[in-house]
């Protein structure tokens, strides 16, 4: 066994690996084929496996430094390091998380929370004021200012302490929420902010514009350009998947779908037929995965099929 | 089995339990590839089919890629768990055996330790990417991005991400050779321990 011979085969065996993640039918008919090939592959991929293995409780706890004009623009900082603390791997990411408090870091006051699909956690800043972060969302805290967050993607429910000296400002791409004391919800996506306030009030201050927003109503801003519409939303709506709940009246199914993307952890998208079809209604959520969507197929009167991104929505019977 | 019933069975989790009938040979035997012995492969294949049968998993686009990922994951559980029933049966001996040795049923000061030394290896593993190395390896590892969608959000090409990708695993996998080769196993094992247990 020549080790030439074995680079080679931990070079293919590292590319299998990546592409298996996301691999099709055909990808893994090949693979089983490469197998074949050679005891050597079975050995080779055996190894790049248990690695990828082994770094999965470690990733949560690991610093992503950013690279230089990515993701990082708004801010304007130099901020070495990016924090990112996951909630995968449970338990044993919690105790890798203890270690990590025994490892000196340079500590940049900026650091980033994160949930992945599915997950949530609640982020206490101070006394009176915490943040709920929904599944797939990526948010920036600073430790040295406490009236501070970024919402960078993703949703959060704001539940906020007023302090009339020092209120309490998100941020959220180009445009800032700032509190007056309150209960309130942003969701950011790609195409949009949408913010909704259940208790007190927010100023919503976005480049072109600034309103000021009282409980019950809420402001959607989509990137493309036009005036900042405000609607009404229902108190008891706001925030209420928190509580497994999700309450539309009249929203786009397309909004629908990227909501209960979030809380199943799983990338729904809706066909573009049925994209701006309004929906009203509440969804309670009881399960995960597959299943959930195939027990909301009715209530939503759309089928759900999988393809190599995710699920999509599409009109009831229009599919199978 | 009468059609309805396969029809039925079919329609409870989108027809996979059919393309598992299907699929079964080419799974044993990429079982077999995989170092599973028969017996592994029969009790692997067996709670694979169980669990499509209890489950009702939605209709899946890729049955055969969905149905070897599953197969997969059970293979990677069972091999984890002889792991560790191996492991235990170590310590068994070496607690009866007078050795002086930790309880090990709480994450030790060790555990910690050991944990904190391959934080700081993968750390120092991953600084030493190039940014966009770095940044496409956390995009696909830890947020599940597919390549095509980093591609095109990047502007490079597939095959670009996949090099990329390719950079970070290597750089993975060379540094957990060494941390095999640096005087020992024990070590690599008890933090496998403290991962699968708590």
């Amino acid at each position: 066994m020549t080790s030439e011979a074995q680079d080679s085969a931990r070079a293919q065996a590292i590319e299998w690996h990546i592409r298996l993640r996301h691999g099709d039918d055909a990808a893994w008919k090949a693979f089983a084929q490469w197998l074949a090939e050679d005891p050597l592959h079975a050995v080779a991929y055996d190894e790049i496996e248990q690695a990828d293995l082994a770094i999965e409780p470690l990733l949560p706890a690991v610093s992503f430094r950013e690279a230089a004009n990515d993701a990082d623009i708004e801010t304007g900082q130099h901020r070495p390091r990016w924090h990112w603390w996951g909630l995968g791997g449970g338990a044993a990411a919690a105790a890798v998380a203890a270690a990590l408090l025994f490892v000196p870091q340079a500590s940049p006051s900026r650091y980033e929370v994160a949930t992945g699909p599915g997950q949530r956690k609640i982020i206490s800043l101070e006394p009176g004021t915490q943040v709920t972060l929904n599944g797939s969302t990526r948010m920036r805290f600073d430790r040295a200012d406490r009236r501070f967050a970024s919402l960078e993607a993703g949703e959060a429910l704001f539940q906020v302490q007023h302090d009339g000296a020092k209120p309490f400002t998100l941020e959220v791409g180009g445009s800032k929420v700032v509190d007056v004391g309150t209960v309130f919800n942003v969701v950011r996506d790609a195409a949009a902010v949408r913010v909704a306030v259940a208790e007190g009030k927010v100023l919503y201050k976005s480049g072109r514009q600034t309103l000021s927003l009282d409980a019950g109503q809420a402001v959607l801003d989509s990137s493309s350009t036009g005036p900042l519409r405000v609607t009404r939303t229902t108190i008891g709506a706001v925030g209420a998947w928190q509580r497994g709940r999700l309450v539309y009246s009249g929203e786009p199914l397309s909004q629908v779908a990227t909501d209960l993307g979030r809380a199943l952890g799983m990338r729904i998208t809706a066909s573009p037929d049925i994209a701006d079809r309004p929906f009203s209604g509440a969804i309670a959520l009881r399960g995960t995965g597959p299943d959930e969507l195939r027990r909301l197929t009715p209530a939503l009167d759309v089928t759900f099929a999988q393809n190599a991104e995710g699920w999509t929505m599409t009109a009831a019977g229009a599919e199978r | 089995m009468s059609e309805d019933e396969r029809d039925e069975q079919g329609l409870a989790s989108g027809g996979l339990v059919g393309a598992f009938t299907a699929a079964r040979p080419a799974l044993l035997r990429y079982l077999t590839l995989r170092g599973a012995t028969a017996d592994e492969a029969d009790d692997i294949l067996q709670e694979v089919h169980l669990k499509l049968l209890v489950e009702k998993i939605g209709p899946v686009a890729e049955q055969r890629a969905y149905l070897y990922r599953m197969t997969n994951n059970h293979f990677l559980g069972l091999r984890r768990t002889a792991g560790r029933r191996a492991r235990r049966e170590e310590d068994w001996v070496e607690a009866h055996s007078g050795q002086e040795r930790e309880v090990d049923e709480q994450p030790s000061a060790e555990t910690h330790l050991i944990a904190r030394e391959q934080l700081a290896l993968l750390q120092r593993v991953l600084d030493g990417l190039p940014d966009r190395t770095r940044t496409i390896f956390r995009r696909f590892r830890i947020d599940g991005e597919p390549q095509r969608r980093i591609a095109e959000d990047i502007g490079i090409s597939i095959s670009a991400v996949e090099k990329h990708l390719a950079r970070a695993y290597e750089a993975i996998a060379a540094a957990k050779f060494r941390l095999d080769g640096d005087g020992g196993n024990p070590r690599h094992l008890r933090i496998e321990r403290g991962r699968h247990d708590i």
